[in-house]
């Protein structure tokens, strides 16, 4: 070889249509599909455990005899199913035939929307899930033994239903408490599975919209 | 990013954004991809420049690290790798080369090598003195010296090889 590696780099470059620069645009377009891309994914894997889950109780109740229990998990496990297949349904209305600003934020809009809706059904969600527990055990052998042993203990407590009062007002407190919190529970249960995606698409929106300006 | 930021901070060193981006990708639209991170990863990290060192050596630091961050994601992501099912040989075929055929060469044997090998060629031929070099690196500057001999000899029996 006859020249060296620094004059045919030194030379190479002095030709002038050696450095062409890429036109920069459409910046964000990749990065903004791969992050919904992402999102949707990880969306996709979850309906798939929903359903093994609502499969998953419906069978372990059936195999611990506590059939109704099995059978009203199942039905709210499905319930939460139903909810995120009309999400999923809502999600394909929106135009991709847009620029990709356009687009993360109609997803963005989307995704803000599906959150509340799920924040507003686990309200509902937990109390219920907790409530059927309590409920089956209220009629199981160790429930009945548990409020025998804390009438005896305390034998002038008003009885509701068959139960101490303040057994039940801890019961019920204790499913307000999940009702009230019901949204901030899904928000923490959502940020451990999506907290770090979620947090990308806010960043991608937020530089998309500084490059704007 | 503004276009003054780019025009201003960004186009005068685009240069040597080109020239490590190429190094580190096998097509074009590998690299346009590459040169566009780089220069958004710039203009997002510019209020990190505390004016240590020259704003041209920042680049050239911030653009290495970059493309090699974006070479391990692409290695990790099996996914990606699948879909860009090119050959790098045959991805090089494309428009993605120089109109000067003794570069094209040497750019193919700077691939050849291993990334931080690459990344110590590219600045040793952009004549950074070699503590800079160690700087950007983070070695030592006796270290650079004896790797770039060692690299050159290297590419140079690459070349032979491809010459001959």
């Amino acid at each position: 070889m006859g020249r060296s590696i620094e004059s045919i780099w030194k030379e190479g470059f002095l030709k002038d249509d050696q450095l062409v620069v890429p036109k920069l645009n459409d910046l964000y377009n990749q990065k903004s599909i791969h992050i919904i891309d992402k999102i949707l994914r990880m969306g996709r894997i979850n309906l798939i455990y929903i359903v093994i889950l609502s499969v998953f109780f419906l069978v372990v109740g059936i195999f611990l005899d506590v059939v109704y229990l099995g059978i009203f998990l199942s039905l709210l496990i499905i319930a939460h199913l139903i909810l995120a297949l009309r999400h999923v349904k809502q999600l394909k209305e929106i135009d991709k035939n847009v620029n990709s600003y356009r687009y993360i934020k109609s997803f963005d809009n989307w995704l803000n929307n599906s959150i509340s809706e799920f924040m507003l059904f686990s309200r509902f969600f937990y109390p219920l899930f907790f409530l059927s527990f309590t409920i089956q055990g209220r009629f199981s052998e160790d429930g009945e033994a548990l409020i025998s042993f804390l009438i005896n203990k305390n034998p002038d407590t008003i009885l509701v239903f068959g139960i101490p009062i303040f057994l039940m007002t801890g019961v019920i407190l204790f499913a307000g408490l999940l009702a009230v919190f019901g949204g901030v529970l899904y928000k923490l249960d959502l940020n451990i599975v999506y907290g770090r995606v979620l947090k990308k698409l806010k960043e991608i929106i937020s530089d998309m919209e500084e490059l704007k300006r | 990013m503004s276009s003054d930021f780019y025009t201003s901070s960004i186009l005068p060193h685009s240069g040597i954004i080109i020239k490590i981006c190429r190094a580190y990708t096998d097509t074009q639209e590998d690299f346009e991809d590459y040169y566009q991170e780089v220069c958004l990863q710039i203009w997002k990290s510019r209020d990190r420049f505390r004016g240590d060192s020259k704003w041209s050596t920042w680049i050239y630091r911030l653009s290495l690290n970059i493309c090699l961050t974006l070479i391990k994601k692409k290695k990790n992501n099996k996914q990606h790798y699948t879909s860009d099912c090119k050959m790098p040989s045959e991805a090089m075929e494309d428009s993605h080369a120089f109109s000067d055929e003794s570069l094209n060469l040497l750019y193919d044997a700077i691939k050849k090598l291993s990334e931080i090998d690459r990344a110590v060629i590219l600045l040793y031929l952009e004549e950074k003195p070699n503590k800079e070099i160690a700087d950007i690196i983070g070695t030592s500057p006796n270290n650079i010296g004896v790797r770039v001999n060692r690299i050159k000899e290297r590419l140079k029996k690459i070349l032979d090889g491809k010459i001959n």
